[in-house]
């Protein structure tokens, strides 16, 4: 039942002439959760005192456990937010930081997690080191290129993406952190895309700090994210904005208390978890989602490499995307992208296109709601586009 | 009966036909379960139908192709919101800010500051607890130092604005909390007087107007702060965590926004604080295409000043019930469309307290010296038998 039928039955919200082939950057929630949320916001303005004094809190928990359940955390380590930069803006406007200290960043973080480091640098001198990465060398060079800065450098921190945004690339998390463990280095990860892509098992997996965003691969409503949060930090960890609770640490439900209610906001998301999740068990279940899109993600990937003569990247990675590089008659200038995404999201279209080393690459994300001839259909507007552009250009 | 009118009354009834769609009629039109008495606005507001539908709506319509809102539409969404915004309260639309409510608003002006250990800022008995909790954490992690005013209920205009000059004058004071109009207890600050205090002694006023837009008439451009924040959620109609703060143009290149989005911007530049505030990551934003149409909601139904007006007569008439109830003196602070009313006679709170939902009631409540005061609220969907069940269903705990 996935592909079109499931997309006709199950994502009614999405406009039927767009042809959605970029989940990763908003993602696309399903219309029963939506009725969920939508239910949700009408039982709190029917009685708000009512919903934020008994309906609230009681979502916010079983929304993480249903979570903590997922991904195998203790939901006490958890807390629910509107999304990963906030929980990363999260973690380090709370790090008492001094003057000197070095935080260590890939070549490919996401930008507004790197602003907040510079903010931080600005407010309190911190130092950011920047190391290249480089995704086409193998895993364990990689990873020694960590090791190597570790080594030679007093790191208090790094942050690397669990899978980064553009390129799309999963790092070889296990091997860095037990290098952090070695060096004693605080971890943060980036997992603004996570959570429902592929299994995320707490019991092997102990970072310092982790966020990942639910309303991409998980379906549930934008915005929502749950953020990670090791015991040893639950003291000196503070929401934004500091609400009707401000405390250090007071025993194993801190976070809950520190988290669960930030003032007047949409609080629906929390009731949508479950929802999510059920939706999930009731097309297939995780295992079933992802299987049905790595198989459509490899028959399209060989596609385009066939169609282009060209070669993909991290396409061997268990993620629900793949980059492809663009062939040099579809490469094209930042100027002329923001003309193709001008022209193309007035058809109906959207290319997820950037800049990886030499290469335009672009980002295609697969959802039980595409087949393979969304991706056909999509290149054959994309051709045309660039052909335009490039011809225009060259006038 | 001596208290302060908000908005000129003057020749006009309860009784006029101008107010007949307000009360009763009105309740119908807003989202509130039928079956309840609801007293409380000031606490999370209430929405009117048509502005929750025009809510459902805009997140529908960014479902339909975010990637196309997002890259297209967002950013002159963001814009047309603050031009409503400032066009209400009066003032540049490049000293407005979207947030998702006062306290967050509150946090990112206090915490884009830079502090220096031993700085002071100057806070009121009547703060509301979230931005205590703020000062606390300012406290806590830069060493800040509050300076505490105690306000009195028997406070006049006169004696509140004495007692921040006093404050004002010690060394180091560098920020200037005030509420406009507190929250429990209920007291309106004469902002106007202490803002140009501020500017006198070189002091950051920052004014907390939680309970402010659409609440009374709003001139910022007169009233000329540093600082202000004012939830659109409550007095204004617009669903489920909306607000606005206002920063001084001189304070547009320090402030930083939270979460930090896609610019990270230290120099100044135009539009500055849409740039910086436009985006902050996946949200729902839906809240800023509904601004617009909670102000047509407001226009369809007479607009402000009948607003006020009815809101203003139906809390004169709601003052008066209780005082032939419950004796003059039950009556405390001066009144207005949230006002402080003490029973005179022993009340069983904790039952209260665990029976109020099941019977429909929230009533916003604080205990001292032995006494219980109640918050109520007062606004177009009331009508003067909404406080006759509260006398009613407070009676009924009578020790």
């Amino acid at each position: 039942m996935f592909g079109k039928e499931i997309r006709e039955k199950y994502f009614t919200l999405l406009n039927p002439k767009v042809n959605p082939i970029n989940h990763g950057s908003y993602g696309l929630t399903p219309t029963p959760v939506f009725d969920t949320f939508v239910d949700s916001m009408k039982e709190d303005l029917q009685h708000p005192d009512k919903y934020m004094s008994e309906t609230e809190p009681k979502e916010y928990l079983e929304g993480l456990m249903t979570i903590g359940e997922v991904i195998n955390s203790d939901y006490r380590n958890l807390a629910l937010i509107d999304n990963a930069t906030t929980g990363i803006n999260v973690i380090y406007r709370s790090m008492k930081w001094e003057k000197g200290d070095k935080v260590l960043v890939t070549s490919v973080v996401y930008d507004s997690c790197e602003h907040v480091l510079e903010y931080m640098a600005q407010m309190f001198g911190i130092e950011l080191i920047k190391l290249n990465v480089d995704i086409e060398v193998p895993e364990q060079e990689l990873v020694d290129s960590f090791e190597n800065v570790f080594k030679t450098q007093d790191i208090k921190l790094v942050m690397f993406d669990l899978v980064s945004s553009m390129p799309a690339f999963l790092f070889p998390y296990k091997q860095l952190l037990e290098l952090t463990k070695k060096y004693n280095v605080i971890s943060v990860i980036d997992g603004a895309h996570g959570v429902g892509m592929f299994p995320i098992d707490f019991l092997t997996f102990k970072p310092d700090f982790f966020t990942s965003n639910l309303h991409k691969w998980y379906y549930v409503p934008r915005p929502c994210a749950i953020l990670y949060v090791d015991p040893k930090f639950h003291g000196s960890i503070q929401p934004f904005p500091i609400s009707h609770v401000f405390i250090d640490y007071e025993g194993e439900n801190t976070l809950i208390k520190k988290f669960y209610f930030l003032a007047s906001k949409n609080y629906a998301y929390y009731n949508c978890v479950k929802s999510a999740k059920g939706f999930r068990e009731m097309i297939g279940g995780d295992e079933k989602i992802w299987e049905y899109c790595q198989d459509l993600k490899h028959k399209v990937t060989n596609y385009l490499i066939e169609r282009w003569d060209t070669k993909a990247l991290s396409q061997h990675q268990p993620l629900q995307m793949v980059n492809i590089v663009l062939p040099e008659k579809l490469a094209i200038t930042q100027e002329q992208l923001m003309k193709l995404r001008d022209l193309s999201t007035k058809s109906h279209n959207y290319f997820q296109i950037g800049v990886y080393k030499q290469y335009s690459v672009m980002r295609l994300s697969f959802q039980v709601y595409n087949e393979f001839e969304d991706y056909v259909k999509a290149v054959e507007v994309l051709e045309p586009l660039i052909a335009q552009l490039k011809s225009k250009a060259s006038l | 009966m001596k208290y302060k009118q908000l908005v000129d009354t003057v020749g006009k009834s309860l009784e006029d036909e101008e107010f007949d769609q307000y009360g009763e009629n009105m309740r119908s039109q807003f989202m509130l379960d039928p079956t309840i008495t609801p007293v409380n606005h000031g606490s999370f507001g209430a929405v009117p139908k048509p502005v929750f539908e025009a809510y459902v709506g805009a997140t529908r319509k960014i479902c339909e192709f975010p990637d196309k809102e997002f890259f297209l539409n967002h950013a002159d969404n963001y814009r047309t919101a603050v031009k409503t915004v400032s066009e209400v309260v009066n003032c540049d639309y490049e000293n407005i800010v979207i947030c998702e409510n006062a306290t967050t608003g509150m946090n990112t002006a206090l915490r884009s500051l830079k502090w220096e250990k031993g700085d002071k800022i100057v806070i009121s008995n009547v703060m509301y607890y979230s931005c205590k909790t703020l000062v606390d954490y300012l406290e806590y992690t830069y060493g800040v130092e509050p300076v505490r005013i105690e306000i009195e209920l028997s406070d006049r205009a006169e004696n509140i604005v004495a007692k921040f000059d006093k404050e004002l004058q010690q060394p180091k004071v560098k920020v200037c909390y005030v509420d406009h109009v507190s929250s429990s207890p209920s007291v309106m600050v004469p902002v106007e007087t202490i803002v140009p205090l501020c500017k006198k002694y070189g002091v950051i006023s920052v004014i907390d107007g939680a309970h402010g837009v659409g609440f009374k008439p709003l001139d910022l451009s007169e009233l000329d702060p540093d600082f202000y924040v004012s939830n659109l959620h409550k007095w204004y109609f617009t669903p489920l965590g909306c607000a606005m703060l206002y920063v001084a143009a001189k304070y547009h290149t320090m402030i930083q926004p939270f979460p930090m989005g896609y610019f990270f911007i230290t120099e100044p530049t135009k539009e500055i604080l849409i740039q910086k505030f436009g985006y902050l990551g996946s949200k729902q934003y839906a809240n800023l295409l509904v601004i617009t149409a909670a102000k047509k909601f407001r226009d369809s139904i007479g607009g402000n000043e009948k607003i006020w007006q009815y809101s203003q007569l139906l809390t004169n008439a709601a003052v008066e019930l209780f005082t032939a109830k419950w004796g003059e003196g039950c009556i405390v602070g001066e009144p207005f469309f949230m006002f402080n009313v003490v029973p005179p006679f022993k009340v069983n709170y904790l039952l209260l307290e665990l029976k109020e939902f099941d019977n429909g009631f929230y009533l916003r409540k604080r205990q001292y010296d032995g006494k219980v005061e109640f918050r109520m609220s007062v606004l177009i969907y009331n009508c003067l038998a909404d406080y006759e069940k509260v006398i009613e269903f407070v009676e009924s705990f009578r020790e």
